[in-house]
């Protein structure tokens, strides 16, 4: 046996010393590169007068960037961003529990239509969402305003409003919430609740005294996650507050870094700003629910008890539909109509079947369209390799942090975290001054930017993910692999990587969807030769080519529809 | 064959014999999860063939010494050595990986892989080595035939009962010819009927097989039953290693003695010693009772009366009690006594007749023999 085995001897993980020391600075260093010098490099930005372009002098230090920021537009922008925030997580927990609630814990019909219609809009962007709504409810020619007009409604709808910003927002969030709180509701041991019962509370006493202060947790954990991603939202603010005048922190940077001249250094201390109270927010949920995560204490599945709702059965059934049609129907439904109008615009509800007044014409000019063609081989190309490259490296952290005692492995895990901190656009702009100004390598203007930039941007969510996936995994089951005369490597191809396939399969899938959605990081990257289809699209936003939009939205929206049906059954959905 | 290890050079401790006969040693082992040591200055031999039980409440590092052993975990310290073999030695860096050790393990989840069939997670041991198929298939339907699992073979091993993972285990564990069998609790996952079945037909194989092995359990009854030699464990160090025999009959310690069997423990005051007879007073009471052998080096002690040594009747160590609560257990009657001017005492008759009613007056007696003194560590 000895003779035989020397060849599957294993040179790193259990190696000496200087192999593990090797081992985990090649990860440090991968995560260095990916996260740290980025965010650094605006840091730097922020501090120092000169933009940090090739060609300009390096500097002196200096702290006036950050004195504009709380005057004039910037104050109201963080004033809106505030107001936003609160109201929006508060519609999106208030949609997101009520359907997790619903699906998870009543005899509503059609459950499973539930789970779906609080799933689909993730597929469905906020982007596309939030360009859908607008051709919906734009002041008067909106489409639902066409059709309150033809009811003589006195009164119109306004999506381009703070109100429709809080409306979309909260609308395209309440999936996270849902996440959250429905693992938690199935994770409650019924008995608990059946305890309760046999000594005497009601059914709303045990709603109240018992499930909610157990789902407590994780509705803070909820609440916390959708305030940081609808401040740190940068699509669905630029499309429907920039029409309205309603600019927030994300949208301002954006501006600060477009407008003529343009203010480097005041966007790179706005963004410093931003990082900073998404990661003090983030901080005072950490220590307000440390070692309070009773919900998951279990962590097994239980089939939970079912609320019998008699006649308000229909009602929820109804509120689930509302749901789906507001968040995912009829935005399709306008899409479908803008991209198949001759003109655009539709003057009274009989001209929404006018079937004279359609054409194919906007598909095929758009699909010969080179720029989108272009733009979507690139981003298909980016989507697969930030799936296949950074969901590996992904699995890599999280198995170094479970199931290894590395050194460093700690540092590994609190950087890949970093960044559910850290908006899209503070790592666009972070990627920007990070490597335009390096000859070498000659990252910007590649591909490969995206790449590095998505994975850095996705780390937190695809490091939750596996490590969830890892910890479901009894890690004996590796160990007898060890002891049963398998070296490392062996014992992950034959026994870990087949038993996890079903969560790999799923986190590699979400990374290419979610990579596909990006906009914040890549509106800051992108050249005329390297586009991404979100940029492609923004950029028919912002001349005005609705029809290039409605079309653009559909094409990907379908596409990933078809990704998200083909691998339904890897599907696996947990908060991240 | 050897990697070298990440310690600072350190003295040489109590070093391995690596003597005949001797399968599995283990000298001044320490191991610490960054708190008190799991495992201290751990030492100890098991012999060619010998069944070895690691017996001890949880997180008293038997375990620990049980993954140490397989290398699941590297020792702060101490060396260790399975088949003659040096696989461990902090003070020559050496650490041989689990995979090289050839130690078959039995965990506690029996880690079946869920994703292979019986056959393929008995297999696995022989394919990581490159044996040639034909050999290979021979020595698993051997092996699966020997644990009367011939019938599964081809059956996915999520759908075997617990019974039936405990055997798939054990035979991935065989199959590769281990120089050492480790068992980590194996038997807790099972129902109680189940358990008393296999604990025989576990016996039986590794009689069979001839194949050195260390059980760890917390389970005294399992470890009396199955043993050749019981290490009681306490605090990362063996308080007592010996058969399960003299570990019942004589335990060194009040522990053992409590850890070990049902027992009466009573703090007492040496008042007086003759050549093989001491005599001790139950603290706070005026009982005197006799003891065979030489008297304890300190004047306080621990007592330890066995509740099937108390008998009724009148004897030497004469005991006036009453019956405070009787319990008939079918096949025995479990007595609690209020002795006069004294301790509650437990007591076990053998007879089935009928248990006596609480209040009755019971005199009792213990034989010199049988009262044991056991000093408190």
């Amino acid at each position: 046996m000895s003779t035989s085995s020397v060849a599957l001897r294993p040179f790193w993980l259990t190696g000496p010393r200087v192999q593990r020391y090797l081992f985990s600075g090649a990860i440090l260093a991968a995560l260095g590169y990916l996260i740290v010098y980025p965010i650094g490099m605006l840091v730097y930005a922020s501090v120092v007068d000169v933009p940090p372009r090739p060609g300009e002098p390096i500097g002196h230090l200096t702290g006036h960037n950050f004195a504009p920021l709380f005057a004039g537009g910037n104050l109201q922008a963080i004033g809106n961003s505030v107001v936003i925030g609160v109201a929006g997580t508060a519609l999106a927990l208030a949609i997101g529990c009520a359907l997790a609630w619903l699906t998870a814990r009543t005899d509503m019909p059609a459950r499973w239509l539930g789970q779906v219609s609080a799933i689909v809009p993730l597929f469905l962007s906020p982007f596309v969402g939030a360009l859908a709504w607008s051709f919906l409810a734009g002041p008067r020619v909106g489409y639902l305003n066409v059709f309150l007009q033809g009811m003589g409604a006195p009164f119109g709808l306004n999506v381009f409003s703070l109100g429709g910003l809080v409306f979309v927002l909260g609308l395209y969030h309440a999936p996270y919430a849902y996440l959250f709180v429905s693992s938690a509701l199935t994770l409650i041991n019924p008995e608990l609740e059946e305890a309760g019962k046999a000594h005497g509370a009601t059914g709303w006493q045990v709603a109240r005294r018992i499930t909610f202060p157990l789902v407590r947790p994780a509705l803070l954990g909820a609440a916390t996650l959708t305030l940081v991603l609808i401040i740190e939202n940068f699509p669905i603010p630029e499309v429907l507050g920039t029409t309205g005048g309603v600019l927030t922190v994300p949208v301002q940077i954006f501006r600060l870094m477009e407008m003529y001249p343009s203010n480097p250094n005041e966007a790179s201390a706005f963004g410093v700003v931003l990082l900073l109270f998404l990661s003090l927010l983030l901080f005072a949920q950490a220590r307000l629910l440390r070692g309070r995560d009773f919900a998951t204490v279990t962590g097994k599945g239980f089939r939970p008890r079912q609320l019998k709702l008699g006649k308000w059965r229909w009602v929820a059934f109804a509120f689930v539909l509302l749901y789906l049609v507001g968040a995912v129907l009829l935005p399709l439904w306008a899409l479908a109509m803008r991209a198949l109008s001759k003109f655009g615009y539709f003057l009274n509800s009989r001209s929404f079947v006018d079937f004279g007044n359609m054409t194919f014409k906007n598909f095929s000019d758009t699909l010969s369209y080179s720029t989108f063609t272009d733009a979507l081989r690139n981003t298909v190309f980016v989507a697969v390799a930030t799936a296949v490259f950074g969901g590996a490296l992904h699995y890599l952290i999280a198995h170094v942090v479970h199931r290894t005692r590395l050194p460093g492995r700690r540092v590994m895990e609190y950087v890949t975290m970093a960044p559910i901190a850290i908006p899209g656009v503070v790592i666009g702009l972070g990627y920007l001054w990070a490597w335009i100004r390096l000859p070498w390598p000659p990252l910007f203007g590649s591909l490969w930017i995206f790449v590095l930039a998505y994975s850095a941007r996705l780390a937190p969510f695809g490091f939750r993910t596996m490590s969830a996936t890892i910890g479901q995994l009894h890690h004996e089951l590796e160990e007898s692999a060890r002891v049963c005369g398998a070296g490392r490597v062996r014992t992950v191809r034959s026994i870990t990587l087949p038993l996890l396939r079903p969560g790999v399969v799923s986190m590699l899938l979400l990374l290419f969807i979610m990579s596909f959605h990006e906009l914040s990081v890549s509106i800051f990257l992108y050249t005329p030769n390297t586009q991404v289809v979100t940029v492609v699209l923004y950029q028919a936003w912002s001349d005005g080519n609705t029809a290039r939009v409605a079309v653009i939205s559909l094409v990907t929206s379908g596409l990933l529809l078809l990704v998200a049906l083909v691998g339904r059954r890897w599907l696996k959905f947990r908060e991240a | 064959m050897r990697n070298r290890l990440r310690l600072p050079r350190q003295p040489a401790p109590a070093a391995i014999v690596l003597a005949a006969g001797v399968a599995i040693e283990l000298a001044g082992v320490t191991k610490s999860f960054g708190g008190p040591r799991a495992v201290d200055e751990l030492s100890l031999q098991v012999a060619e063939g010998e069944l070895l039980v690691l017996l001890g409440p949880s997180g008293c590092g038997k375990t620990t010494s049980m993954r140490s052993i397989a290398g699941l975990e590297t020792p702060d310290a101490g060396s260790i050595a399975v088949g003659g073999r040096m696989v461990f030695d902090a003070y020559r860096r050496i650490d041989v990986p689990a995979n090289r050790r050839n130690v078959g393990l039995v965990f506690q989840s029996y880690a079946i892989w869920p994703h292979l069939t019986v056959f393929d997670n008995v297999a696995f041991p022989l394919r990581v080595r490159h044996l040639p198929r034909a050999e290979m298939k021979r020595r698993v339907h051997e092996i699966l035939a020997l644990f009367d699992l011939d019938g599964l073979a081809d059956r996915g091993a999520s759908r075997l009962s617990g019974g039936q993972m405990q055997r798939v285990a054990l035979a991935r564990s065989v199959v590769m010819e281990p120089r050492a069998l480790l068992l980590d609790e194996p038997l807790s996952n099972l129902d109680a009927k189940l358990r008393d079945r296999l604990r025989i037909e576990l016996r039986l194989i590794q009689q069979q097989l001839g194949i050195t092995s260390i059980y760890v359990t917390h389970d005294q009854t399992e470890a009396l039953a199955l043993a050749d030699r019981v290490a009681v464990m306490r605090g990362g160090k063996i308080v007592q290693l010996d058969t399960p025999v003299a570990v019942y009959s004589r335990p060194r310690t009040r522990f053992v003695a409590d850890f070990v069997g049902d027992s009466n423990l009573l703090a007492a005051t040496v008042v007086g010693a003759e050549r093989d007879r001491v005599r001790v007073r139950l603290n706070g009471t005026q009982i005197e009772l006799d003891a065979a052998g030489k008297a304890p080096p300190q004047e306080s002690t621990w007592v330890c009366i066995r509740p099937e040594h108390l008998e009724a009747g009148e004897g030497a160590n004469v005991l006036r009690t009453t019956v405070k609560v009787a319990l008939f257990m079918g096949d025995h009657v479990a007595y609690e006594l209020a002795a006069e001017g004294g301790p509650t005492l437990r007591m076990v008759v053998g007879q089935t007749y009928a248990p006596l009613a609480p209040g009755s007056p019971l005199t009792v007696h213990v034989a010199p023999e049988r009262v044991l003194l056991v000093v408190d560590e």
